[in-house]
């Protein structure tokens, strides 16, 4: 009873004229910041910290939540139109939501990206509500071996990815894995494969490479092209209500993708990334026809926009509930609520339960303001397009480097960002996809950990099955990860015999 | 001219990969599982790449348009060095003001023209505009810039 007084107080004090202003200018920072290519929610909201700290802590908070969802969203923006995940969380989002742009479905896949984004964040943000103490609790029954699992499960993506030639996936998914290897590894933490250049000790920068791979790559393939345009642009009529039916039938597949970014979010260090490529895989298996995904499936887009959404309330779970941040940006916002004198924790709610549950209500909010800024906002970005491929690939060129550079304020990450970007260009014109090596490059070091620390342990206890297999939850994610490659062998199978009777088909006179 | 690069492609990755191969017998205990296994999937999936670009080859990576990508990309790396010289924003100036007519030149065929150079310099003035006011500005990002005692 006490939390339904608490969080009505919280919607009364957030509905605020003041607070619904500075929450509506965090939202367009951040659309803006999420859809340059670079710059990152985690530097989003760390910029907006001073001015936070100058506000109460219900609007300083509500800002930051704002911020946070709504550069998350953003990164969508710049995944759907220039094939360049906006920020790191919108990776999965360039698989469909380019080819959609290609097909002249650049509106449907920006307003399905803002709807996706904004239910997953809805659904995150309730379940925040209702649970935050007891699913923090569960997020501590996750060790070293368990992580090890989920990084597998997120990696069996790659062979979804890997449509056609399941063989250049793999390639191009370890040549991902290798380049996480560079630098200090994270078990022992001594350099490694550096070959005595010592700025290789830091290692390769993930925002810098994924930069490279999918926005320096696309420019160099847009100079290329022959074509003026990225496509031939014409804008769709009555779009919003041509999804409508989308999204009700697609219910099941947006709750289920929405939990699945609130349950990795949940998870410390898991983050968006995994997240949306989890759901999105996820949907792919479940899909009768998987062989539309990567080409334009509206569901593959939608799977990974609700889910990377619905991570933001789920990094706040343990933050909120154990002090312990399920991202970086948790962690930034942690500070925050550490520095207005609000200790996280099981005494949030008797302590600072009004200024929690304002900031769980200002998170419903945001994202109902999203939906409105947002689409008001995409009729301006849309018009990208309209721009002659001859200026945008120079332009993406110049804004990655300020972007790399921004990430760690070093002309190494410039170079790191070329030298990605260069490889990978080279490796797409011998026919691989460059999702895989994006996500090896992510999930590299996340699996190599869990990996390292198990074995660690096992060291103790004489037995690596013992630690690495014999858990309930490893078991639980093994079994996961077994159904995913034993669907995925299916899928191809069934890719190639469709292939076939398709060839066959039009053998026949 | 006619490049085909798959098969050295493949064989410099399986050459990199002994390199990398080379480098593991330095490293302690646990530091070493991950990458070899990684090792052996990347020259594992780069020697079945190459039987299978040998049974059956890939489409040909051709002509001008590729090695006019290359050529930017190495102006790329040129503009990067650049930047260590004379600052982020000058060299983006200079480095927008020569691509952007060039790019135009070699999609279209057509001439240069000084409509297309003016046409580039407005462009130009645009981004680098941009560019400043949301990073400078506004993100207070301390890019390298030639008179201050930024990181140059």
């Amino acid at each position: 009873m006490r939390t339904f007084e608490l969080l009505f107080d919280g919607f009364v004090a957030t509905l605020n004229p003041t607070i619904m202003l500075v929450m509506i200018a965090a939202i367009i920072g951040g659309i803006v910041i999420g859809t340059l290519p670079g710059l990152t929610s985690v530097m989003a909201i760390s910029l907006m910290l001073p001015i936070a700290y100058s506000l109460d802590p219900t609007t300083g908070l509500a800002m930051l939540g704002a911020i946070y969802c709504a550069a998350i969203y953003g990164g969508a923006n710049a995944a759907i139109l220039l094939n360049t995940p906006g920020t790191p969380s919108s990776l999965a989002t360039t698989f469909d939501g380019y080819p959609m742009t290609l097909q002249g479905r650049a509106d449907e896949a920006l307003y399905a990206g803002l709807i996706a984004s904004v239910i997953g964040g809805l659904v995150g943000t309730v379940i925040l509500i209702i649970s935050f103490e007891p699913l923090a609790r569960l997020s501590l029954a996750f060790g070293p071996p368990e992580y090890f699992w989920l990084a597998i499960l997120g990696l069996l993506t790659i062979a979804a990815m890997s449509t056609g030639n399941l063989v250049k996936g793999l390639l191009s998914g370890g040549v991902g894995l290798l380049l996480a290897t560079v630098g200090l590894d994270p078990s022992v933490g001594l350099p490694r494969f550096t070959f005595g250049y010592a700025p290789l000790i830091e290692g390769i920068g993930m925002v810098p490479a994924l930069l490279g791979i999918f926005s320096f790559s696309q420019a160099l393939k847009l100079l290329e092209d022959q074509a003026s345009y990225i496509v031939n642009y014409k804008p769709q009529k009555r779009v919003l209500r041509a999804l409508l039916p989308v999204f009700i039938r697609h219910r099941l597949l947006l709750l289920r993708s929405s939990l699945i970014g609130t349950g990795v979010g949940i998870l410390p260090g898991a983050g968006g990334v995994i997240a949306s490529l989890i759901a999105y895989n996820e949907a792919r298996r479940w899909d009768r026809d998987p062989g539309r995904y990567g080409k334009g499936a509206i569901e593959g887009l939608i799977a990974s926009e609700s889910a990377n959404n619905a991570q933001v309330s789920g990094s706040l779970v343990p933050m909120m509930g154990l002090g312990i941040p399920g991202s970086a940006n948790a962690a930034v916002i942690l500070g925050a609520l550490l520095a207005f004198g609000i200790q996280p924790g099981i005494g949030l709610l008797r302590q600072s339960g009004d200024v929690a549950f304002a900031f769980m209500a200002s998170l419903v909010i945001a994202n109902l303001l999203m939906l409105i800024v947002g689409a008001i906002m995409i009729r301006g970005t849309v018009r990208v397009l309209l721009v002659p491929s001859a200026y945008i690939g120079p332009t993406i060129i110049v804004f990655c480097t300020i972007g790399a550079y921004a990430a760690s304020y070093d002309i190494y990450s410039v170079a790191v960002m070329a030298g990605t970007g260069i490889l990978a260009y080279l490796l797409s014109k011998a026919g691989m996809p460059l999702g895989p090596m994006g996500l090896g490059l992510v999930l590299g070091p996340v699996a190599e950990q869990g990996l390292g620390l198990s074995l660690m342990m096992a060291r103790a206890t004489n037995s690596v099955a013992e630690v690495l297999v014999f858990r309930p939850i490893s078991l639980f994610l093994i079994g996961l990860c077994i159904l995913a490659l034993v669907s995925s062998v299916f899928m191809h199978r069934k890719e190639a015999e469709l292939m076939k009777q398709a060839k066959a088909s039009a053998d026949t006179p | 001219m006619t490049i085909r690069f798959a098969p050295t492609l493949y064989l410099l990755i399986i050459a990199v990969a002994a390199l990398f191969w080379t480098r593991l017998d330095g490293l302690l205990y646990p530091a070493d599982v991950f990458p070899r296994v990684v090792l052996v999937l990347v020259a594992g999936s780069a020697i079945v790449a190459l039987i299978q670009e040998f049974i059956a080859p890939g489409p040909s990576v051709a002509d001008r348009r590729f090695l006019f990508a290359c050529a930017v990309a190495a102006s790329a790396a040129a503009y990067i060095w650049l930047i260590t010289f004379i600052g982020y924003y000058l060299a983006s100036t200079l480095y927008l003001m020569v691509l952007y007519p060039l790019v135009n030149v070699a999609k279209d065929g057509s001439p240069l023209t000084m409509r297309l150079l003016t046409t580039a310099g407005l462009a130009t003035l645009v981004v680098i505009s941009a560019l400043y006011v949301v990073f400078t500005v506004l993100l207070k990002i301390n890019v390298p810039m030639l008179f201050s005692d930024g990181p140059i």
